[in-house]
């Protein structure tokens, strides 16, 4: 087993710290928006109880996801590069920062940066003004001021805009950017996440992952979790429903997980991303365990990876009829055994000892 | 005694629940994903012990569910094992395991509980 390819660690480590991340990589879908407003909404309803702190998210996230596609779309790189991009989106203490890579001419460069610069220097009351003008202007300039977009999310952020350039080949750089913003309108010297969302773009790259989500696994982060899951993968070549197969596992991972996780750091989260290696759909899913479960966690995942189809078809059988004289039906140690037999090959798994008695455990699953 | 039709209304993560005393149409769609699965199901569970108790029963139950996870699974597997041992007194169950045709998984669930149960059980493919 190739234990770099199947631990999560790496990248649980790249955001342990955030109480949510949430990060997309590929190509950029107008109505993907929505769902990532949903995912935003039903984490940060729970954690601050701020419908305001909702409505910026929300606004933000609209705005530079859509900035992002139109700005892809409006440099004319061939389609593919336009509209792959990378998109992270996290929460830490009263902070909400939102980190985007995505490809621009390099020839593009100088202006895009005057753009930025010029916002940046602005008092809100200018900005308010230069957005005003931009929207009576019907024809918009190109190199005039800058664009709509941008000069929202700088007045809706109240923040400076971060940004950087990276040049990838002659013709096309990367334009790093970060959005941030607090919830009780603080004005901070927001520090950089940008060679973490770099790093976060190269390990996800290696594993060719499309969706992170690092933060809370219970019950309500499921239900918009599942939609964009289904949404994003929806039928395989056959025309089966690939979505639901992949949402099926996703939904047992996450339950397992959120029953079995320690708090650390006052947190009790795990992470997962969903992927594509050699045509197959992969869920990698990790949590911190206590050393005390780590035992018995690798003894029922030995014995589970050690059966075949067929043996997980009849143990799965027994322990459903066995289940039905039992009162309490809710430590079954089912949700294994459902993810094994839903998976096309067999479960791997990887234990990261963190020390404190704490190990990393992460789940692989090809779908 | 006055025993009345079983209404739950469906939610983001709960099935819709109609189970109809004077029709005898039993309907259960949507999804079943609560972590908590014993909370929604036991009240289901408690009514057809009931309905089983004091109605000869002549049903047709439609379960057409787009999810449902393993914890759910188990509390529906309890509910027909409860109809097949009533059918072993004398009452009368059918039930359509409804999927969408493309839905393998579904259908996959369906024979499982299918080949689990000695009932009167199709799996209906729309």
């Amino acid at each position: 087993m190739n234990h770099s390819s199947t631990s999560a660690f790496p990248l649980y480590r790249n955001v342990q710290h955030c109480a949510l991340s949430f990060t997309y990589r590929g190509p950029f879908m107008d109505d993907f928006t929505s769902r990532i407003v949903d995912i935003s909404e039903n984490t940060i309803a729970d954690s601050q109880g701020l419908t305001k702190v909702n409505k910026k998210v929300s606004f933000l996230l609209v705005e530079c996801f859509q900035n992002i596609v139109r700005h892809g779309e409006s440099v004319g790189i061939h389609a593919e590069a336009a509209n792959s991009g990378f998109f992270n989106f996290k929460n830490i203490g009263d902070s909400y920062i939102i980190n985007s890579i995505n490809p621009v001419k390099s020839a593009e460069i100088d202006s895009l940066k005057d753009q930025v610069e010029l916002i940046n220097s602005l008092q809100p009351e200018e900005l308010k003004k230069m957005y005003k003008q931009q929207l009576m202007e019907s024809e918009i300039s190109e190199k005039g001021g800058a664009g709509l977009g941008l000069i929202e999310i700088a007045r809706r952020s109240g923040q400076k805009l971060r940004y950087e350039f990276e040049k990838i080949t002659e013709a096309i750089s990367h334009f790093h950017q970060q959005v941030m913003f607090t919830s009780n309108g603080a004005q901070v010297i927001a520090p950089s996440f940008i060679n973490q969302t770099r790093e976060m773009y190269d390990l996800m790259g290696e594993k060719q992952a499309l969706i992170e989500y690092k933060g809370d696994f219970s019950q309500k982060s499921i239900v918009p979790l599942l939609t964009i899951v289904e949404r994003n993968f929806g039928k395989d070549i056959k025309g089966k429903a690939l979505g639901k197969r992949v949402g099926h596992i996703l939904i047992e991972i996450l339950q397992n997980i959120s029953k079995h996780a320690v708090e650390y750091n006052g947190l009790c989260d795990g992470l997962f991303i969903i992927g594509e290696q050699n045509g197959k759909i992969f869920i990698l899913a990790g949590n911190i365990v206590a050393e005390n479960e780590k035992a018995e966690l690798e003894r029922r995942l030995a014995e589970i990876e050690g059966m075949t189809k067929e043996d997980l078809k009849e143990v799965h059988r027994q322990r459903i009829l066995e289940s039905v004289a039992q009162e309490d039906k809710s430590k079954s140690g089912l949700g294994l055994i459902e993810i094994a037999k839903a998976s096309s090959a067999k479960l791997e798994h990887v234990f990261d000892p963190m020390g404190e008695g704490l190990s990393f455990f992460s789940l692989f699953v090809q779908v | 005694m006055n025993f009345g039709s079983l209404h739950i209304e469906q939610t983001e993560e709960t099935p819709k629940i109609a189970f109809d005393v004077e029709s005898g149409d039993f309907i259960m769609e949507g999804r079943s994903l609560p972590e908590d699965a014993y909370t929604f199901f036991k009240p289901v569970i408690e009514w057809i012990n009931e309905f089983i108790e004091s109605h000869e029963c002549d049903v047709k139950m439609k379960i057409h569910l787009d999810y449902f996870n393993s914890s759910s699974g188990r509390y529906l597997m309890e509910i027909l094992a409860m109809i097949e041992k009533s059918c072993e007194n004398g009452d009368r169950f059918s039930i359509t395991w409804i999927s969408e045709k493309d839905d393998e998984l579904m259908i996959e669930k369906g024979e499982e509980f299918q080949s689990l149960l000695n009932l009167p059980f199709e799996i209906q493919p729309v």
